[in-house]
């Protein structure tokens, strides 16, 4: 959940807590002042009709409706304090019950002690009240709804800056060679944050092209030395002075040369992608080149008694033709070399999605997915290879933005590309 | 037959030469650009093997775009360290005849200088042959005694390799890579390089060639006997 989503639900929460609490304190407090006043009314009517009953005698009705208050008169020897009640009284006009207040006092009205009771309707103020709660409910509820989308709506214009610098930091790619610039912004903290990031990354890709460099300056240089170590090798190999213990250790060093030559190789390569140095696209049938790579390992499979099915449909995408070679060659050669010695079996699918092989092999020692890994082997008692091969194929499938996944399941490798049309 | 070595590494020169005058090449070597404009400008070369890379000004491939204009018969090979397809392009399209990258075999260049000099002087239609067998590289076919032999076309890159490279020691890895090329680390491609060369040595013999392969013990093979 977002921050604004958090605030806002707090937010949202206190409302509901403080709207009804607000509400009930307004009632309390607005209902016992409404009742003062009326309690005060009743005391001067009470005080009224004792004097007037007082000089003119009391009504002929005990029972007597008098400016729409209904007063009882009880002969009573009882001398309550004074009473205030809530009651109701029945309107016969309107023919409803209507709340009202009821006043209770004793009086001494000729010689005689009385109970006296005054009820008073107070619809008219319990409609006040009514109206007085609603209007300002409704005010306080506009103003805290108002202050809750004034402030998302100010939260979402504060933090702006802090979503466009995340935007930039997720769109980021060491490989691009840039380094990250994110702007300078009002709020102080965002642009203290910005420009940590802004320096952390400049190091980072500094380091990062150095190290990229020194890898590809390195590969490169050593190809000389290379050359030399195995070419003198096979020029001692042919020196029929030597005896064949001599012999046979030259040709361990020019197997070695060899090894390294092939690594050196592959790491260039590597450097070669990630330096963009394969720019020119062309449009490729991915059918085709299959067609072509599969002849050209038609031996190796023969030899292997690889069962192989495939599924090709023809798909026209814009790549490097050098890039397109590397990635099936690959991965054709993968599905081969690391399936079963012998009788295994290979399936080739080929979509304008998706490029999947499946192949037979044994289980892989480590997770599928680190395979992808530079020097990572899948069964390391099994080859001498480098473990460049998925290396290569994930920078391709990464500079043209193509997925790739790979999964095993028991003795079943899959690997899938995805988005493999390219524009 | 005289070559132009242009190499500004000294030590894989000298292993080169040392490779090639076995060979019965006559082998000049320079070092760099204007060394090796004055040779080619004085004499003639029945190939010329330059690297691309190149100490001062110019490079192999300025000196392969001058010698195609002033000794246009000459033969080029061209090496680098590079192996960028772009390079090997660039020199292919500036009329190199092959391009070799960086480290290579002996026994590769070896051939290589001979396809590309069998192509100069004799237009391609020549016959390579070794006492009884005849190899016709072009229309990639072998006869012994008159008889055709069907061989699959890793046994005619095999048997064309041994007879190009013959009396030289040449290592399993070495033919392995012939064969699978970057992908002979593996473990198995020994077994596929063998049972290949098990199997021409089969159809050689069946009719009625001589085994000529030598095995080295541990090392590889060697193409041509002694009788």
């Amino acid at each position: 959940m977002k921050l604004l989503q958090y605030t806002a639900r707090y937010f949202g929460w206190f409302i509901l807590l403080a709207l009804p609490v607000t509400i009930g304190i307004l009632f309390l407090t607005t209902r016992f002042i409404i009742n003062q006043e009326q309690n005060e009314l009743l005391e001067d009517n009470g005080i009224a009709l004792t004097r007037q009953w007082n000089t003119n005698g009391l009504p002929a009705d005990r029972v007597l409706l008098l400016a729409n208050d209904l007063i009882e008169v009880k002969e009573s020897a009882l001398v309550p304090e004074k009473i205030f009640l809530d009651t109701t009284f029945w309107n016969a006009d309107e023919n409803e019950y209507e709340p009202a207040r009821k006043y209770i006092f004793s009086t001494h009205i000729g010689q005689k002690d009385y109970l006296v009771s005054i009820t008073h309707s107070v619809l008219d103020q319990e409609e006040l009240l009514f109206t007085v709660l609603v209007s300002v409910a409704l005010l306080i509820a506009v103003l805290l709804i108002g202050v809750w989308w004034f402030s998302r709506f100010a939260a979402r214009r504060l933090w702006h800056p802090f979503y466009a610098s995340l935007f930039e930091i997720a769109h980021f790619k060491f490989s691009d060679k840039s380094s990250l610039t994110l702007p300078e912004t009002t709020v102080e903290e965002f642009s203290a944050l910005n420009r940590a990031v802004n320096t952390m990354t400049k190091r980072i890709v500094d380091d990062y092209i150095a190290l990229r460099d020194f890898t590809g300056n390195a590969a490169h240089e050593l190809q000389n030395p290379l050359a030399i170590i195995q070419n003198k090798a096979e020029l001692l190999l042919q020196n029929d002075q030597l005896d064949s213990k001599t012999l046979g250790e030259i040709a361990d060093i020019h197997r070695s040369a060899i090894r390294l030559g092939r690594l050196n190789k592959a790491l260039l390569f590597l450097h070669r992608i990630e330096n963009g140095q394969f720019p020119v696209a062309e449009p490729i049938d991915l059918k085709k080149t299959m067609l072509e790579k599969m002849e050209q390992w038609q031996e190796r499979m023969v030899a292997k008694n690889i069962a192989i099915t495939t599924d090709l449909q023809s798909v026209v995408t814009n790549m490097n033709p050098e890039l397109v070679d590397a990635l099936i060659g690959n991965l054709l050669a993968n599905a081969i070399k690391y399936n079963h010695p012998q009788n295994g079996w290979m399936h080739i699918g080929l979509s304008q999605e998706q490029l999947i092989f499946r192949n037979s092999g044994a289980p892989l020692s480590s997770p599928a997915a680190t395979m992808f890994q530079r020097f990572k082997k899948g069964n390391p008692a099994q080859s001498n290879s480098p473990g460049l091969g998925l290396a290569i194929v994930k920078e391709i499938c990464q500079f043209y933005g193509c997925s790739i996944i790979y999964t095993v399941d028991g003795e079943v490798h899959e690997v899938t590309l995805g988005n493999i049309q390219i524009h | 037959m005289k070559l132009l070595l242009i190499e500004d590494e000294h030590d894989l020169a000298t292993a080169i030469q040392g490779y090639l005058v076995q060979e019965g090449y006559l082998i000049e070597h320079v070092t760099d650009y204007a060394q090796a404009m004055t040779k080619a400008d004085l004499y003639e070369y029945a190939c010329i093997i330059a690297d691309i890379t190149l100490p001062g000004k110019g490079t192999g491939l300025d000196i392969l775009q001058h010698i195609k204009q002033s000794k246009p018969e000459a033969a080029f090979i061209l090496i680098s360290a590079k192996g960028a397809l772009d390079d090997r392009l660039a020199g292919l399209n500036l009329g190199a005849d092959d391009y070799l990258a960086k480290p290579f075999h002996l026994a590769e260049l070896s051939a290589r200088l001979k396809a590309v000099i069998r192509r100069r002087l004799f237009s391609g239609n020549t016959v390579l042959t070794y006492h009884e067998i005849q190899i016709f590289p072009d229309e990639k076919r072998v006869m012994v005694h008159e008889t055709a032999v069907q061989l699959t076309r890793s046994e005619f890159d095999l048997l064309l390799y041994f007879v190009t490279n013959k009396g030289r020691v040449l290592t399993k890895e070495q033919l392995a890579e012939l064969l699978t090329g970057d992908d002979a680390d593996q473990a198995d491609s020994h077994d596929f390089v063998y049972s290949h060369i098990k199997n021409m040595r089969k159809k050689l013999t069946a009719v009625g060639a001589i085994d000529y392969l030598v095995s080295v013990y541990g090392i590889g093979y060697k193409f041509g006997r002694t009788i």
